[in-house]
């Protein structure tokens, strides 16, 4: 595991652990963590990606919007391919 | 309003129905990293010029898993992905997919994907995220793919 990954673990954790909060006080709002700490939270993934930038340049940060799904599908494309590669 | 063909031709000039079978829509975008809507704030690097295939089977697009750390695009999250063999973590970068002939950008979070990895020829995936903001027409009969955004 990268130290990429872990750092973003923890901010992860962190929005985790403050998930009854930011859905009381900032539904719907986009939540920036850095290195465990939680940042500020925007109306919109513009001014959150803005803001993180400016401040941290290319992170690794988090960005997660409160409420957004955290699974997708993979898209079939890609699973058949990847299937078909490996058979 | 710009019109784009997303089908292929064939050397005679005239739509190739094989290729668009075995690649399926595909369009030329240039994938870079993210820039606000204002233009600032963004992180220098090259952009790099990809083939996407419009994929109506994805939810949300998604960027080459290689192509993303050779931008070294931010990691702004990670996604658990579901498919044929299980669930596994995806890294999520933040990046732009721009298609100057359109002149449409979709920013934000893309889920990285080993499409390099699995043998598709395609950099990026264009999911209904994208589609949303298109009108499409696929003509499988004259092999033509139109693709127009409002």
């Amino acid at each position: 595991m990268t130290k990429v990954h872990h750092i973003l673990d923890d901010d992860i954790q962190k929005f985790l652990e403050m998930s009854d909060e930011l859905k009381q006080h900032h539904a719907g709002k986009f939540i920036l963590i850095y290195n465990g700490e939680f940042i500020a939270s925007y109306d919109n993934f513009d001014n959150a990606a803005k803001d993180a930038v400016e401040k941290f340049c290319k992170g690794p940060y988090l960005i997660r919007q409160v409420g957004a799904p955290t699974e997708m599908t993979m898209p079939a494309s890609v699973a058949y391919r990847l299937h078909y590669a490996h058979n | 309003m710009p019109i784009i063909e997303a089908g292929f031709l064939n050397n005679d000039g005239k739509p190739d129905l094989n290729k668009l079978l075995q690649f399926g829509p595909t369009i030329q975008v240039v994938i870079g990293q993210f820039k606000s809507a204002d233009g600032a704030s963004s992180v220098q690097s090259e952009d790099s010029i990809a083939h996407a295939l419009v994929d109506t089977g994805a939810t949300e697009s998604c960027i080459d898993i290689t192509l993303a750390q050779k931008l070294q695009l931010p990691i702004v999250d990670k996604i658990n992905i579901s498919g044929s063999d299980g669930a596994k973590i995806h890294d999520v970068y933040m990046a732009q997919i721009r298609i100057p002939i359109l002149e449409f950008t979709q920013y934000g979070k893309f889920a990285g994907v080993n499409l390099t990895g699995g043998g598709q020829q395609h950099k990026a995936l264009l999911g209904r995220t994208f589609l949303q903001n298109t009108i499409m027409i696929y003509d499988g009969l004259r092999g033509q793919i139109t693709i127009t955004v409002k």
